[in-house]
């Protein structure tokens, strides 16, 4: 038997979520209660090495915007392409439906004089 | 080349670059790098006209970006295929592929890469905002829709942590 008095579902606090590589770490609010003025200190020694390699490591590559250049256009190419069938479609099916019903409204009949 | 909106082509000329490294900093894959970059094109054309100037050009770009790398990322998480697992696997691929690896011959971009897929993903998109495209604490904290004291404490750990990994001696 549940002792356990009723309670609404409360939310996990961030700091309790766990923690992993591609998590955001749970400790935001500690983060922000560094002194921010140690923090420029810290953060003045420019790291030159290290940037001039993630910038190695993430390099684009020359052909980049080529690429995408094509990419680009033939995504926009075919969700043209799509959207021109879906209409088509559409226009279709209103006009079967149309022809091959006789769905005579009152309006209808009444416009027509009967 | 294709005829593309004189609009799309220069956002493409301008801010390529920068949303690619963004993207493969956060996703650790070339391939799905360069989908963020067609995807964020898009989109930021597509959204020019509500763009109201608060943030830079730049800036509002690298936020679609940003959130477009994400959604990928969460979208990877939710397959059989786990982003760890992969970046693994990249990074054991990208030892032949890579050209900027292959061509350096250097071992130390490789513990760089995993020393950056190892950091959460809002510390890996701070320092290649900051590291690598040069944006201020302010355009970061807009971009990323966070504190700047939080950009600068990530920061300081991150830079640590990558330093460490690749030049284990000189961290003090």
């Amino acid at each position: 038997m549940n002792t356990e008095p009723d309670r609404p579902c409360q939310p996990v606090p961030r700091s309790a979520a766990p923690l992993g590589p591609d998590t955001v770490m749970g400790d935001d609010l500690l983060d922000e209660l560094v002194d921010e003025a140690a923090l420029d200190r810290a953060l003045e020694a420019s790291p030159e090495d290290l940037r001039t390699d993630l910038r190695t490591l993430l390099d684009p590559g020359h052909e980049l915007q080529h690429r995408t250049v094509a990419e680009v256009d033939r995504a926009l190419r075919s969700r043209d392409t799509v959207g021109a069938a879906l209409d088509l479609l559409t226009v279709g099916w209103w006009t079967a439906r149309a022809v091959l019903t006789d769905d005579r409204r009152p309006a209808d009949a009444e416009r027509e004089g009967r | 080349m294709p005829a593309l909106d004189r609009q799309l082509r220069d956002l493409i000329d301008e801010h390529a670059g920068a949303v690619y490294q963004l993207a493969y900093g956060i996703l650790h894959d070339r391939g799905l790098a360069e989908d963020v970059v067609q995807e964020t094109m898009i989109k930021a054309w597509r959204n020019l006209d509500g763009f109201r100037g608060d943030a830079s050009l730049r800036t509002w770009v690298l936020r679609i970006a940003h959130n477009t790398a994400i959604d990928v990322l969460r979208r990877r998480r939710d397959a059989s295929l786990a982003p760890g697992d992969r970046a693994l696997q990249q990074v054991a691929a990208d030892e032949s592929h890579d050209p900027a690896a292959r061509a350096a011959g250097r071992s130390d971009l490789a513990e760089l890469r995993d020393a950056l897929g190892s950091l959460d993903e809002l510390s890996r998109s701070i320092v290649v905002l900051r590291e690598v495209e040069g944006l201020s604490y302010q355009e970061i904290a807009v971009t990323l829709d966070i504190s700047t004291a939080l950009v600068k404490t990530r920061l300081l750990r991150a830079r640590r942590a990558l330093q460490s990994a690749v030049r284990p001696s000189e961290v003090t």
